[in-house]
């Protein structure tokens, strides 16, 4: 029996921000929208859309007088994610 | 649009998401492993290079005065720190790289404390301490940590490096002995070898995921 695909996470911008923060404590936003090859404001969008979801927190701080916006995968996140690559290759 | 034709588009999206996983992974930790690499080279190249600057400034004033130079180690070493923070900021923490930083700030403790500590001998007991060699102490120090560092981020090359240090400090004492006027230079090799190789090393992951 094929596994159901979590639509929140069949996106590749919020698919490539899951891999990266799955792989790290936490990753700022100039990062993210780096290896997502997003612009700013559709990052924005993802980003909030995964954060309603509790899939990731959202940390909005200064580096010294410049703000830094850095991102955190949940529990909650990291178990969808899993899910996620397992019903991957249950299809394959 | 037929059955068969959306499970094929369906299939391959399926594959193309595994493969962006993978692929982003990868450049992740590639990403970390290069924030390790660039303190090692920041302070394994100033290292050298300050202590060829003292080596040439003590053969050719014979002035101990000289040794003061050597505070161009962390003068130079943080301002380039600094600079190259803000030029290439680190965007991913990870605990691996917390912990790393904990090590490295404990052994620049130590190399600080140590480096210091035969000025306070000679305070208490009136004598510069002859026996102590500072410069034995800091490459022990520094060879440790760096192969600590390498087995930490599963380098072997770094791990070598660290060895490679190790051995250069073993033959400390006996290099001392022979050829006393040159130590200083024999402390920049060891730098160079164990925190500066090991640095371009892993840095050069970076590179590679550039390409």
């Amino acid at each position: 029996m094929f596994k159901q695909l979590d639509p929140l996470l069949h996106s590749q911008i919020r698919l490539a921000v899951m891999s990266t923060l799955v792989s790290v404590e936490s990753a700022d936003f100039t990062y993210l929208k780096e290896i997502t090859h997003a612009t700013a404001g559709n990052l924005s969008v993802q980003l909030n859309k995964l954060a309603e979801a509790d899939y990731i927190v959202i940390n909005k701080g200064y580096e010294g007088k410049r703000p830094k916006t850095t991102c955190k995968i949940t529990d909650i996140g990291r178990k969808a994610f899993q899910e996620y690559v397992e019903a991957l290759k249950s299809y394959l | 649009m037929t059955t068969k034709d959306k499970d094929t588009l369906t299939e391959m999206t399926r594959e193309e998401s595994l493969a962006l996983i993978a692929q982003v992974m990868k450049k992740t930790q590639k990403e970390v492993g290069k924030s390790t690499g660039v303190p090692f080279i920041i302070w394994g190249g100033v290292t050298t290079f300050v202590s060829i600057v003292v080596w040439f400034a003590l053969m050719y004033t014979n002035n101990r005065i000289m040794n003061l130079l050597w505070l161009l180690i962390p003068v130079l070493g943080s301002l380039i720190s600094v600079w190259t923070k803000r030029r290439h900021p680190v965007h991913c923490s990870t605990e691996l790289s917390r912990l790393i930083s904990r090590l490295w700030l404990t052994i620049g403790s130590c190399v600080m404390v140590f480096a210091f500590a035969p000025m306070l001998y000679a305070q208490i007991t009136g004598t510069w301490p002859m026996h102590y060699n500072i410069l034995f102490v800091i490459s022990l120090l520094l060879s440790v940590g760096t192969t600590i560092t390498g087995i930490m981020v599963k380098e072997n090359m770094t791990v070598v490096s660290g060895g490679i240090g190790l051995v250069l400090v073993l033959v400390f004492p006996l290099f001392t002995y022979y050829f006393a006027s040159l130590q200083v230079l024999y402390f920049g090799c060891i730098f160079f070898a164990t925190m500066f190789v090991p640095g371009v090393f892993l840095n050069r992951i970076k590179a590679s995921a550039d390409v």
